[in-house]
């Protein structure tokens, strides 16, 4: 590393700003400590504490989620099913997929960076409607106690894309239960994704114009459109089974006069789009590491907006591209396959931007950049895979393979995760007033990326040979795969757990950090880390352009 | 260890949907190495401590550039869309001429298919090597799908509705048949295998109808000692020693259950479903030989399939598999134009495969662009026989 690890406990003279001693950080009044009751959290309206609410939530289900996806991957580990019966991976699979989901991926990135970075970001004191965002996260835990519930009492064993009639006629698990779950949990969704568009609309700093605005809010933005108009379509869908489950009305199942096709119309309606729900933010926070950490502004960012504002236009679109051998008419197909063809687009004019950036840059490998690299590389291979799934001959072989396993965690996984976690170290010193173990954090950085591509990758050739997804056991001639993706895994599960426990070591032990480590541009740098309550001493007034980087002035963490 | 890189290649359409797979790989190879390479070779001039790159002049916006890199990824997108719906419609939509027709049915967790001579067997197709083959698919309950990976098909098995899937097999062999779409406890259970036979040795299986035909294939695993490999691959440990079960744990459990794996059916097809058509007393309302003065109460069936069926004003409908299917089940859904609605439906009250005989027998009338299969006599006193437009 090229950076010289300065000193601890001195700072460089070059750097304008203050560190605080260890005990003025601990005396001076900021919102972690103003109030320490946990009352003072449970009805908090600070949309910095509601964001680390949110944190710790999303936190426990992606634990959750990941210890079923550790059975799964041990279950096989060899052809046969010997360690689970089949209903118990059913439940396995399924119960991952909607933990992961609903619980862990859609929340992820905008309820707590966005929640904690939007009115920074904007220059205000809260979200429009603080009260309502505290509500959000009470309707989601509400909705989550059911789901836990569920899988308390046995789980559900229909896939988390609930395709009927199996799941209204013939599982006998907890459709209802979960089903409620997510019906609630959406709800938690349409009222973030409200506030934030009316935050970014009525709430920017003066001199703060939509052109001015960070790609992260941006992105946050796009994202809460798409929350808001597709939510409502999942929650239909979702009480139309329950309906059809319960009461016998006959909607989907074909034994009482429905069509089951009809439900894979609905439920790709709202999916599809949720794909860029998880995926989109993860980009906007891509976009703030990159500029950073080459000291530069993005390249081409009007185009990295219309791009951003594309995606979630575009992504209405594509639905029937999860259908083309349901049966559905092959001339829809290839409508589908073509509007699945554009909308990479916008994908491909973003990572092109990314790249483009670095050039003449000023690269810092800090860990976030780090992240930030890996997910554009991961991103390129699940966006190109996209690609294979969206040709409509070659998909007639891969759907429903592992090949489609391995894109979609390309895109989620190896995308969303890797953004998350960069933003995470990002802006950890200004959520938490620390610093994290620089050393550490590229070690397991590159642990993740490591673990990520050995699980993942051997599934591309899986599908190709045939391997259909959500079989509990295989033929022989795929086990050498399966044990390459399970290997992959407990890389993959050491590389999410270090930075779970150094974050963890850092609340205490953490060097304490500079309101602005990463010299950054952005409002949010320019407040004290952490913050106080109210986020600003003085109203900011915006007077640059968006990443007014200059490349002579470099970065230097503490 | 066997570690497979390519899926087999046993079909007509394999080679197109695998050459578009492979200029997909280049064309993402392209791409994602490009880009790799760049990040590479940027992270390392533009270092934090290298200050000898010449960081002068650095642009942030060029239209040139933007517009390239949308234009030139997107002509190649549209080029490989293009050259993918052109294989999706051979791969869908069944080349004209003859086919040989089976009949499938999915369960949980088996498939069952029908020859049209009658002969039934469960988990395993025969099909006849280099004849087109074009599967008539339906589900008992749950939504299924029918995947032959050397064949590169796939297609969704869905209940109350008829899909279907053609193929050409150009090896002789055992390969892998798989249900692709989740559908319960025993999902990953719910396969077997398509095995592919010279056409002559096919026939004398057709005839035969048992199992003793497949040991007449060297070489294909059929009838031969079970590798190693296939015997770990078992459902139930218990079965381990034994020798008389066969290696696939699906076939054992299934066999077990049901009927015996191959089981050869009384009557073919059509004759099984014109029994069904005099017993459910169809013929009296369809009767062939309505007059003016005796007009039958339902439209003649003869020549039906693949005709356009006038439903109403100016609206037709292609009487295929499906829709003769739907007719029975939902008899007003689609009611031919000029006719009371008076037939009672049959929804619940017969099994798919039932309906599968019933569908065979109606298009051993004559499809509407052959020859009646009949004497003409018979078919020539229908009085409403379809609008003949096409």
């Amino acid at each position: 590393m090229a950076i010289p690890a300065p000193p601890s406990r001195t700072r460089r003279p070059d750097l304008p700003d203050t560190v605080l001693p260890d005990s003025a950080a601990r005396t001076r009044v900021h919102y972690l400590n103003d109030g320490r009751t946990l009352k003072s959290w449970l009805l908090t309206t600070d949309h910095k504490r509601i964001g680390l609410l949110y944190l710790v939530s999303i936190t426990v289900f992606f634990a959750i989620g990941g210890v079923f996806a550790t059975m799964m991957r041990m279950e096989l580990l060899t052809p046969l099913g010997d360690l689970f019966t089949s209903d118990v991976y059913n439940r396995l699979f399924t119960m991952h997929g909607i933990v992961m989901v609903w619980f862990f991926l859609i929340p992820s990135i905008p309820t707590t960076l966005g929640n904690f970075l939007l009115p920074l970001m904007l220059g205000a004191r809260d979200l429009a409607f603080p009260r309502l965002n505290l509500a959000s996260w009470y309707v989601f835990m509400f909705g989550a106690l059911f789901t836990l519930a569920a899988v308390v009492l046995g789980g559900v064993d229909t896939g988390w894309t609930f395709y009927t009639p199996y799941s209204s006629t013939f599982s006998t698990s907890r459709v209802f239960l979960v089903t409620l779950g997510i019906f609630i949990v959406g709800f938690s969704s349409i009222m973030t994704g409200l506030n934030f568009i009316v935050t970014v609309h009525t709430m920017r700093a003066p001199g703060l114009t939509w052109l001015r605005l960070p790609l992260f809010v941006w992105t946050t933005y796009a994202t809460s459109l798409i929350m808001v108009l597709a939510t409502p379509i999942l929650a239909l869908t979702l009480l139309m089974l329950v309906v059809e489950r319960l009461f016998g009305v006959g909607i989907f199942d074909p034994a009482l006069g429905g069509d089951p096709i009809l439900f894979q119309h609905f439920f790709w309606f709202y999916s599809h789009p949720a794909v860029y729900i998880m995926v989109l933010p993860g980009m906007g926070v891509v976009s703030e590491l990159v500029a950073c950490f080459s000291r530069k502004r993005i390249f081409g960012y009007t185009w990295v907006v219309a791009a951003t504002l594309g995606i979630a236009v575009f992504g209405f679109l594509v639905w029937g591209h999860h259908m083309f051998v349901s049966g559905q008419s092959i001339y829809a197909g290839m409508v589908f396959s073509l509007l699945s063809f554009l909308v990479a687009i916008p994908s491909a004019i973003k990572v092109f931007n990314w790249t483009a950036t670095l050039h003449k840059g000023h690269i810092y490998l800090k860990t976030p950049m780090i992240y930030a690299l890996g997910f554009i590389g991961l991103f390129t291979i699940g966006g190109l895979t996209g690609l294979f799934l969206a040709s409509l001959a070659v998909d007639v072989h891969l759907h429903d393979t592992y090949f489609v396993v391995a894109h979609f965690h390309y895109i989620m996984v190896g995308g969303t995760m890797m953004a998350y976690l960069g933003g995470l170290h990002f802006w950890w010193p200004k959520i938490t007033g620390r610093m994290y173990p620089e050393k550490m954090g590229v070690f397991s950085a590159l642990t993740v990326f490591l673990g990520f591509n050995l699980t993942f990758f051997p599934q591309f050739i899986l599908g190709y040979l045939g391997m259909p997804r959500r079989y509990h056991q295989y033929p022989a001639e795929f086990e050498v795969y399966h044990v390459l993706s399970t290997a992959g895994a407990s890389i993959l599960a050491v590389g999410y757990l270090l930075p779970f426990l150094y974050l963890l070591w850092s609340l205490r032990y953490g060097k304490p950090a500079p309101d602005n480590p990463w010299r950054a541009t952005g409002l949010e740098w320019k407040t004290p880390s952490p913050p106080p309550k109210h986020n600003f001493d003085t109203p900011p007034v915006v007077v640059e352009e968006v990443y007014d980087y200059e490349l002579d002035e470099h970065t230097d963490a503490v | 260890m066997n570690v497979p890189f390519f899926p087999e290649s046993a079909s007509t359409g394999a080679a197109e949907v695998d050459a578009i797979f492979f200029v997909l790989l280049g064309l993402g190879l392209l791409f994602s190495l490009g880009i790799a390479a760049l990040i590479t070779v940027f992270v390392i001039r533009y270092r934090h401590g290298n200050e000898n790159a010449d960081r002068s002049n650095p642009i942030n916006e060029n239209r040139i550039l933007e517009t390239g890199w949308i234009v030139i990824p997107l002509l190649m997108g549209l080029g490989v869309f293009v050259w993918a719906s052109f294989a999706y419609y051979r791969l869908e939509e069944p080349p004209p001429g003859e086919m040989h027709e089976v009949y499938a049915t999915g369960k949980q967790w088996m498939w069952k298919f029908q020859h049209p001579n009658g002969v039934r067997e469960i988990n395993t197709l025969h099909v006849p090597l280099g004849r087109r083959v074009r599967m008539n698919m339906s589900s008992e309950d749950v939504i299924h799908s029918f995947y032959v990976p050397a064949f590169r098909i796939k297609q969704d098995v869905l209940p109350g509705r008829t899909t279907t899937v053609w193929f050409e097999a150009t090896k002789t062999g055992r390969f892998r048949l798989f249900c692709a779409e989740f559908c319960g406890t025993e999902h990953s259970y719910m396969g077997g295998f398509v095995v592919v036979m010279d056409p002559a040795e096919y026939e004398a299986w057709l005839q035969t109808g048992d199992t003793a035909g497949r040991t007449t294939m060297p070489g294909t695993g059929v009838g031969e000692p079970v590798a190693p490999d296939d015997v770990r691959y078992r459902a139930d440990p218990q079965d381990a020693g034994r020798t008389d079960v066969s290696p696939e744990p699906w076939l054992l459990q299934n066999a077990d259950r049901e009927a015996p794996a191959v089981d050869r059916g009384p009557v073919s097809m059509a004759a099984a479903g014109a029994a069904l058509f005099e017993r459910l007393r169809c013929v009296s309302c369809h009767r062939p030989d309505s007059t003016a003065l005796y007009p039958a109460q339902g439209p003649s069936l003869y020549r039906l399939f693949g005709s356009r069926v006038q439903i109403g004003q100016d609206r037709f409908v292609l009487a295929d598999e499906q829709y003769l299917r739907e007719s029975i089940v939902y008899p007003y859904a689609k009611l031919v134009a000029g006719y009371p609605p008076i037939m009672p439906t049959f929804k619940g009250q017969l099994s798919e495969e039932e309906l599968n005989q019933l569908v065979a027998y109606l298009k051993s009338l004559g499809a509407h662009s052959s020859a009646p299969a009949r004497p003409v006599a018979l078919d020539s006193v229908a009085a409403a026989s379809p609008p003949p437009t096409r």
